[in-house]
């Protein structure tokens, strides 16, 4: 056993030193550069195909100018820095890699932009396959009432089982019937996203919730849910806290930590999506840069560091898979909190 | 860095997906599936609640036949010896009626034999009586041969006979 793991790596090791032998000299690679670029939005999708071929998949580029003028056309027209009615791809500068136009007076500025990128492609994917995987479930249901759904249902209905009858039926009680909805389909759509985002190939891999606008979309849903559907004790906790009265009457330090916790909450809950999600992408990232960068040490350095990178992408897919459920279920379960916090009353 | 940057038409499109989602699972799917889940959680509680009665039930069922089976053997052992005492009974009756009817049996041969004895006796006597009076009227017949002699005789039975009256 040890002597075949040993020849395999001398074996890779010796493949790789070949490899680094036929390869362009003058390359300087930057890794800073490729990893982000891969954890940005993109205006196409550059499509991953076996046998390390790949195609560019054109998606339809929106936008509006400041004189209210509204362009569609395909992405492929911008591709490598071209231009194309006066919409162009920045390199740098504040709007790297977003379009940018130029207006009259030679002012470089940035259009109205409701373009399909390749986070909303993979966002529309996501929330399709959210439908689709729900669909599949009730129609189980409307042909076998009284009967266990098998496989990937099961799976399916034991995690909505997990997640209703021991997330939100425990905190929310009898309001879980209306509050179930947004909290499952967020639940889901951030699970499907993150797992998606770790798979490589079409239609998965985008960086959706290592995206921080997605991540402030959901948070900012469950900062109006919780304060729309507050009730007086919630505001009483804050403006009004049941605390000694040095820390509320000279000045109100309390209502202040309080009126600050509000926006705290989401903010967290944003913040720590979009970090864990983007983080796992980014580790993943700098392992197989590493690979690139330690190229020019020789042979030896890099066929080690390749094993050495390939072993720790694999055991940091498997994490990324554990903390693509926790990052799900702790998105749900603290959204489920807050706003058990904000209904809940003496009573309960 | 733009990875920071709010992007509206993320934000737009992302708004219409999720809206657009929510509305078609919160109206058609999670309804549906909640219901389904807690009537099957129900469906299985009652039939969990209905087989442990079946239990119940089963166990009852068994301790009562165990005593009606108890008490059936009781009774089939009172009315064995119930039935043992009635037989020794028929049997000393009929042991008695039968002692009795043999000892009436025996009564009516002995009276019977008595009777017979008696009337072979009387038989006896009578023809012994008859022979005498024969044998006496022979004896008679030869004393009687003088008229002296018959005279006397005559006169002392009639004084007999008055004697007996």
């Amino acid at each position: 056993m040890k002597r075949t793991v040993l020849t395999v790596i001398v074996l890779l090791i010796s493949l790789f030193a070949q490899a680094t032998g036929e390869g362009e000299k003058g390359m300087i690679y930057n890794p800073g550069k490729t990893i982000f670029e891969h954890l940005e939005d993109e205006y196409g999708w550059t499509v991953v195909m076996p046998k390390g071929r790949s195609f560019y998949l054109p998606l339809p580029v929106i936008v509006v100018s400041d004189e209210g003028e509204w362009s569609c056309f395909s992405s492929s027209h911008l591709r490598g820095g071209k231009e194309y009615k006066g919409y162009r791809v920045a390199t740098d500068g504040e709007y790297s890699s977003k379009i940018v136009a130029t207006d009259a007076s030679g002012n470089v500025y940035r259009p109205w932009d409701i373009s399909i990128t390749k986070d909303v492609l993979a966002i529309m994917i996501a929330m399709l396959l959210v439908v689709l995987s729900m669909g599949a479930l009730v129609r189980w249901y409307n042909r076998n009432p009284l009967k266990a759904p098998r496989r990937l249902l099961g799976l399916l209905e034991s995690i909505i089982e997990m997640i209703y009858t021991e997330g939100i039926q425990p905190i929310l009680k009898n309001r879980s019937h209306f509050y179930a909805p947004y909290l499952m389909t967020a639940f889901f759509f951030i699970l499907y996203s993150n797992l998606m985002g770790l798979m490589v190939l079409f239609p998965a891999g985008a960086n959706v919730t290592g995206n921080i606008n997605v991540t402030f979309f959901l948070a900012l849903c469950t900062f109006i849910i919780v304060n729309v559907s507050a009730n007086k004790k919630y505001w009483k906790d804050i403006f009004a806290p049941k605390v000694p009265i040095l820390l509320k009457f000279p000045f109100p330090v309390m209502q202040l930590v309080e009126f600050i916790g509000i926006f705290t909450k989401p903010i967290a809950l944003m913040v720590r999506l979009f970090a864990n999600m983007m983080s796992g992408h980014l580790i993943v990232l700098v392992l197989i840069s590493l690979i690139f960068v330690l190229a020019s040490f020789g042979p030896v350095v890099l066929g080690t560091s390749t094993i050495l990178a390939v072993v720790l992408t694999v055991f940091m897919n498997f994490i990324d898979i554990l903390i693509s459920f926790i990052q799900a279920y702790v998105f749900m379960i603290l959204s489920t909190i807050f706003i058990g916090l904000a209904v809940e009353t003496d009573e309960n | 860095m733009t990875l920071f940057q709010p992007e509206f038409g993320l934000l737009f499109w992302m708004l219409v997906a999720f809206l657009i989602v929510l509305g078609i699972l919160a109206k058609y799917a999670f309804p549906v599936i909640i219901r389904s889940m807690e009537k099957r959680a129900d469906f299985i509680d009652s039939g969990v609640k209905y087989t442990q009665e079946a239990i119940e039930r089963k166990n009852k069922a068994d301790d009562d036949a165990q005593a009606l089976l108890d008490e059936t053997h009781r009774k089939q052992l009172e009315l064995l010896r119930e039935s043992e005492k009635i037989k020794q009974q028929i049997i000393a009756e009929a042991k008695e009626n039968a002692a009795s009817e043999g000892r009436k049996l025996l009564e009516n041969a002995r009276k019977s034999a008595e009777q017979i004895k008696t009337d072979a006796q009387n038989d006896i006597r009578n023809e012994a009586a008859m022979l005498s009076v024969k044998i006496a009227e022979k004896i008679l017949r030869k004393e009687l041969a003088n008229t002296e002699e018959q005279q006397r005789l005559v006169e002392l039975y009639m004084e007999e006979i008055k004697k007996d009256e």
